[in-house]
């Protein structure tokens, strides 16, 4: 008998359905190794950023500022939009739009003469580009804490990504002169330290020197601007800074301090950097986590319509079409041959989810230098077998029912559909008929309850033991697996029922059945 | 040898049975014709004694196994060829053949050259790598002998084989049938033409909506059926179906009487028709050839 298995496990194997579902999950685990690795470098790059100074006069209020998006590109077809009102009553004294430059810089002017109050007059600014915006009030009057007669809008240190390589960030700072043009002589100062204290940590200036404290032992240290290294000169009201050389020079620091000065070395502004902000994005991804939702989602995907074509191939078509009739005239019996068919048609399933789970492993292996970690593996693919073998003995059983090879493919896709892809609105529709709420735990419990009567959730309850958690609309929802009914014994119980169910009708209508 | 013993198979239990109560042998060395209409039950028997169907009750014995509880054992000992071969069309002929010739035990090299073998003495030599898509029906059918051969089986269960083929084919077919009888094999030889097997057969079987109507040995070919006499009488009248009843069953034609398995021989019903002032112009008496007489037993339905 082992060479006629042999030889329907080649067949089975080979067969055109589960070649191309194997080369469709292969070609997909491939294709999603570009996926994870983005995954694995990605940052959030903002879609919309602007900075700005407002000028203050007692006639008008300028604005100069640049609205650009996370890699520092302007944007031109953004809009911004400003009003002046009334902080009381609402009034609206003025409004207008206006459209940046090919440079992304917006230069306006706005009237204020006629405004009854300045002091309870706000000004509003709204940026959008698209669906992106936000708007920021400020008072058109100076602030009290500035004394000069520029006040920034927003704030004059931007993170922007280097549009070469997104791991890489770089500061953008917008500054400008007291009457509002390009700053001249303004110089940027640097100090490389290493925050011992982030509890103690303070820092002040005046107009020469800063004080740092909390840098460990209540130590506090007075910098002398003039006398701290320059990073670079401003020329312009926005100037891109590369901080990785200064980063070269201390590696331990985790702040960098910036000092900028006029160019009688008078200190303008400070600011302290968190040297994190500068670091690769380095994802907390727990590897067992990621490697089982991938797993799932491809795999977990495929094998159900994997299991119904190989069993289609396999057993199901030559039943409905008769030639297994030439094998039952062989010296064999009934039992032999549907035994035969089942083990060879597991084993095409085996060898098949073997190959995938290998793809799987060398994308995560190329993308993580990291390998799926054995108990996953195992877990995954037993449960995968499971289903598998389920669907197998449905298709088989199907095989002694339907007449016709396209009435038994045609329901074993839809069985797969519904199974897959329905499944869910099965789930919202019970729900929703017993009156429980989406998404409570009542919810869950149903959903898994429910997943206990199809094959296919088999392996989504191993991942929900495995892992004790279930996806909610808001991501996962830690839970107790065994509150839920979902322990070892119950799985093991499930697997044996999902495999020798079927199984036995099918051998019951292979045996005693024409 | 085959034994059929009380054979009963319902596809459907609200409609009568496929085969009721079917019974017969095939002795070793023997060919039996199995002879009935389109439906009347001899694929079903023919399907049931190679393995292929199971019957509701009843069994066939192949050389002493039963073909239900001893299925490995029987199978082993009879080759089945179908009337129409149905195997997978994508398959290249020795591949298939070979997947079959594992379950009979044989592998590799072993299987391989007997698979050659039995395809050369086929006639398939040099179409051995073709798909079989590629085969004509009467190569299909050739590749399907060479596959009930693998074991050298002495049992053969022939169904409707030389329907399909051209007279080469069927020539081939009847010739090969004659030969196994030769060798001591038993063959089961069906066919809803009569002529086809009536030259070759030991025994016909007659099978009609299920049910064995009569068997037949060939010793009794010979001197088969019933007297028949055909008469030509001018003056036919109401009377005269009345008068000849008596004598067996009456066929009327214009002037033309025909009396089938008459119990008198033609000179008596001749005297009898003189004396009640019929004028018999022709008067004729033969054998009832074994076609019409399987067309009287099944009454008429077929064109057997």
């Amino acid at each position: 008998m082992l060479r006629p298995i042999l030889y329907d496990f080649r067949k089975t194997f080979l067969s055109k359905g589960s070649i191309i579902v194997i080369i469709l999950v292969a070609l997909i685990g491939f294709a999603l190794i570009p996926m994870v690795k983005t995954s694995m470098t990605s940052v959030y790059v903002e879609p919309l950023k602007f900075q700005g100074i407002l000028i203050y006069s007692n006639k008008s209020l300028g604005i100069k500022g640049i609205i650009f998006n996370g890699y520092g590109e302007p944007l031109t077809n953004a809009h911004i939009y400003l009003e002046t009102e009334d902080m009381y009553t609402g009034e609206v004294y003025y409004n207008t739009t206006l459209n940046p430059d090919e440079n992304g810089f917006v230069d306006a002017s706005i009237d204020i003469s006629n405004v009854p109050s300045p002091k309870d007059t706000l000004l509003n600014i709204t940026v959008s580009y698209e669906t992106f915006s936000f708007t920021t009030k400020r008072p058109i009057t100076p602030l009290s804490s500035s004394n000069r007669s520029i006040d920034q809008l927003m704030t004059p240190i931007e993170y922007i990504k280097d549009p070469k390589n997104s791991t890489r960030t770089f500061i953008r700072i917008f500054y400008a002169n007291d009457d509002g043009g390009p700053p001249t002589g303004y110089k940027i100062h640097y100090y490389l330290y290493k925050l011992e204290n982030p509890y103690e940590f303070e820092y002040f200036y005046n107009e020469t020197h800063v004080f740092l404290g909390g840098l460990g032992d209540k130590k506090r240290l007075v910098l002398k601007a003039s006398e701290l290294p320059v990073m670079t000169t401003l020329t312009d009201y926005a100037t891109d800074l590369d901080p990785y050389p200064l980063l070269k020079e201390n590696v331990n620091a985790t702040n960098i301090l910036l000092v900028i000065t006029d160019s009688h070395d008078n200190i303008l502004d400070v600011y302290n950097v968190d040297t994190r902000s500068f670091m690769p994005f380095i994802p907390g991804i727990n590897v067992k986590d990621m490697i089982s939702g991938f797993m799932l989602g491809v795999l977990g995907g495929f094998v159900p319509i994997m299991a119904i074509l190989n069993a289609y191939f396999g057993y199901g078509s030559d039943r409905v079409k008769g030639y297994l009739e030439m094998v039952l005239a062989r010296p064999v019996t009934r039992l032999g041959i549907a035994l035969s068919r089942y083990i060879s048609i597991i084993l095409s399933l085996t060898v098949a989810i073997l190959i995938l789970a290998g793809i799987m492993n060398f994308s995560i292996y190329y993308t993580l230098s990291e390998t799926i970690p054995l108990d996953v593996l195992t877990s995954m693919i037993l449960a995968f077998l499971v289903e598998a073998a389920a669907l197998v003995g449905i298709m088989l059983v199907l095989s002694h029912i339907l007449k016709s090879t396209g009435s038994l493919i045609g329901v074993g896709i839809s069985i797969w559909i519904v199974l897959s892809f329905f499944w869910d609105l099965i789930i919202f529709l019970a729900s929703n008929a017993l009156g429980i709420q989406l998404m409570s735990a009542e919810y869950h419990r149903i959903s898994i309850y429910l997943s206990y009567l199809n094959p296919v959730k088999y392996s989504s309850l191993v991942d929900i033991y495995r892992r004790g958690y279930v996806i909610g609309a808001s991501g996962k929802i830690p839970i107790t697996p065994a509150y839920y009914g979902i322990t070892l014994p119950t799985l093991v119980i499930l697997a044996i029922a999902w495999i020798t169910i079927p199984l036995a009708i099918f051998l019951y209508l292979a045996t005693k059945r024409d | 040898m085959i034994e059929i013993e009380g054979l009963t198979k319902y596809y459907n239990r609200k409609a009568p049975p496929a085969l009721d109560k079917v019974g017969f042998k095939v002795e070793n060395g023997e060919i039996v014709g199995y002879v009935g209409l389109n439906g009347a039950g001899k694929t079903t028997t023919i399907k049931i004694a190679a393995g292929v169907l199971l019957p509701t009750s009843g069994t066939v014995y192949i050389d002493g196994y039963d073909i239900v509880r001893e299925k490995a054992k029987a199978s082993e000992r009879v080759g089945w060829l179908p009337e129409l071969p149905n195997f997978n069309l994508n398959e290249k002929a020795l591949n298939l053949m070979m997947y079959y010739a594992g379950f009979h035990g044989l592998g590799g090299q072993q299987a391989e050259e007997r698979c050659l073998s039995l395809l050369k003495k086929v006639g398939l030599q040099g179409y051995e790598n073709n798909k079989l898509r590629e085969y004509s029906m009467g190569m299909k059918k050739r590749f399907s002998l060479a596959v009930s051969m693998i074991s050298d089986p002495p049992n053969f269960l022939f169904d409707e084989v030389l329907n399909g083929l051209d007279p080469e084919g069927i020539r081939f077919f009847r010739e090969l049938a004659l030969e196994f009888k030769k060798e001591g094999r038993a063959v089961l030889f069906s066919s809803h033409i009569l002529s086809e097997v009536e030259t070759i057969a030991d025994e016909i079987v007659f099978i009609h909506k299920g049910r064995i109507i009569n068997i037949i040995r060939s010793e009794d070919l010979s001197r088969f059926g019933g007297l028949v006499i055909e008469l030509t009488i001018s003056n036919i009248d109401n009377k005269l179906e009345n008068i000849l009843e008596s004598y067996g069953k009456v066929e009327v034609s214009g002037d033309s009487v025909i009396i089938y398995d008459s119990k008198a021989p033609a000179y008596e019903v001749n005297r009898v028709l003189v004396e009640n002032g019929y004028k018999v112009s022709s008067l004729q008496s033969r054998r009832m050839e074994l076609e019409e007489y399987f067309l009287k037993l099944v009454g008429g339905e077929g064109d057997a």
